[in-house]
């Protein structure tokens, strides 16, 4: 198998496995250039998805059916035009605020254009099954070329999740949103079945692991390890309370870790009085009602700059408890 | 659609307006993403009455998307530092678009087709009227072209993910 040929396999799922997966793993193991090229296509595919998917104007349809009625030189129909004239009306209504105002805005950006996301992927046509760029699904292909040593993989297996490490310092920083303050507490219940932080213990979460640590670049296997010391480095109690805060916000999307970790580095920007007078008054929202908790958070002025990401990710926080 | 359906266009918009968006919005800001989206739409209404029930609605409409988006010029990269891309998500998005919109014309298709619409090659071929042979080898050299035109994202993982760690560096941060 040539090097071209072994790229237009792993680009494609479908002409991956065709023929077997052999002849591409045993390529793979032989050429560094072809490991790369995989490794970097595998990125790339990483590198145009998003976690949320860029959303057109909520205008679209009515600005289609403007265009339609009015932009065409073709026959047009009277349902269309029937389109057209309620489009009219209602881009006038989606309008009129904005022209009241005086403030005109540029058009309506996708839902996360305040904190321009780096866009990307569309979600999947629904009938459409994503593909995987580098496509030999059941087999594992290191683009190591050596495989983990005992020692890394002890190293490995002993990690915490790695979105938890990532996360951590964050979650101890916005204090106020969580009913416990970090420090000294009665113990923390761990759950059946443990934390899902903690470090993996099934033979298939070993596994994956092992796999992880493998694609990891050094600096990324150094900085994850130190996050690991940080994170042993506190007292117990503290561990198990940061533990029992990343059960509330595991199943955020990834969009919406980094509004927390964006509304944690504003907090920390305020000076010790604003910090702990907004402290208090996120506090005092935890305690009302959950339909209160969204208007108010928003009415406070600190709430006034953040961008959309930086507030829904604070919404779902205060809502989340 | 082809007898003047309102309703069909309501389906046809909810369907797929966000995909056909977020096709051109990997080349383009939103606002140029729209446009050419409306365009997309625009075309295949005035398509419908030539529309075969025969061939896949996708890849009538992938195809429509397809010509509007290889009839963009194929622009510069843009040459952005390396701090900027550190501090910006905005600046990696740039970054990110102006590498795409830099690809010829056919293999930016195939790459949009395949890895931002998500279709299987057969069907980014049948939409682009190729062999699925040329669609694989566009997309080898697109991909190629890629990794040495977002050379400074993939060197940096926190590019990759686009949200930097900085703020999660193990540096003493209080708790």
């Amino acid at each position: 198998m040539t090097c071209d040929e072994l790229r237009e396999r792993i680009v494609d799922s479908a002409s991956a496995s065709q023929g077997g997966h052999a002849p591409v793993v045993a390529h793979l193991e032989e050429c560094a250039a072809c490991r790369a090229a995989a490794r970097e296509y595998g990125a790339l595919d990483r590198l145009v998805r998003t976690p949320i998917p860029p959303a057109p104007p909520a205008d679209l349809e009515a600005r289609l059916r403007l265009r339609l009625s009015v932009g065409s030189q073709r026959p047009v129909s009277s349902a269309w035009l029937l389109g057209g004239a309620v489009a009219v009306l209602t881009l006038a209504a989606l309008l009129a605020p904005r022209l009241l105002r005086g403030r005109p805005k540029p058009e309506p950006p996708p839902a996360t254009e305040s904190a321009p996301a780096p866009v990307a992927a569309a979600a999947p046509a629904p009938e459409a099954p994503p593909p995987d760029i580098v496509a030999v699904h059941s087999t594992p292909i290191s683009f190591q070329n050596a495989p983990l040593s005992a020692d890394e993989k002890a190293e490995a297996a002993l990690l915490h999740d790695f979105d938890f490490l990532n996360s951590f310092r964050t979650l101890a920083r916005l204090d106020a949103f969580f009913s416990e303050p970090v420090g000294p507490r009665a113990p923390v219940a761990v759950p059946a079945g443990g934390f899902p932080s903690r470090p993996p213990d099934t033979a298939d979460a070993i596994t994956g692991r092992f796999l992880d640590w493998q694609r990891a670049a050094r600096a990324e296997r150094v900085r994850l390890s130190a996050l690991e010391k940080s994170f042993r480095d506190r007292p117990e109690e503290e561990r198990s309370l940061l533990e029992e805060r990343w059960m509330l916000v595991h199943d955020f999307s990834e969009d919406q870790r980094a509004g927390l970790r964006r509304l944690a580095s504003r907090m920390d920007e305020l000076d010790s009085r604003a910090h702990d007078r907004l402290e208090s008054e996120i506090r005092l929202i935890g305690r009302l009602p959950r339909e209160q908790r969204a208007a108010r958070w928003r009415a406070l002025p600190f709430a006034k700059p953040l961008t959309g990401q930086e507030l829904a990710s604070a919404e779902r926080l205060l809502l989340s408890r | 659609m082809a007898a003047g359906d309102s309703a069909a266009l309501t389906r046809l918009v909810t369907r797929w307006g966000q995909p056909v968006y977020a096709f051109f919005e990997r080349t383009r800001d939103p606002s140029a993403a729209t446009e050419a989206a409306l365009a997309t739409f625009e075309r295949l209404v005035a398509d419908a009455p030539r529309y075969a029930p025969d061939v896949p609605f996708a890849s009538f409409l992938w195809g429509i998307a397809v010509k509007i988006v290889q009839d963009g010029k194929s622009g510069d990269v843009l040459e952005i530092p390396a701090h900027k891309l550190a501090e910006s998500a905005a600046a990696r998005t740039a970054l990110l678009r102006s590498a795409i919109a830099a690809l010829p014309p056919a293999e930016r298709a195939a790459f949009l087709l395949t890895r931002v619409a998500r279709l299987p090659v057969a069907a980014a071929a049948e939409a682009l009227g190729l062999q699925e042979n040329d669609v694989r080898r566009r997309l080898v050299r697109a991909l190629d072209s890629l990794r040495t035109s977002l050379l400074p994202l993939l060197e940096n993982p926190a590019g990759l993910t686009f949200e930097g760690e900085p703020e999660d560096e193990p540096t003493g941060v209080a708790s």
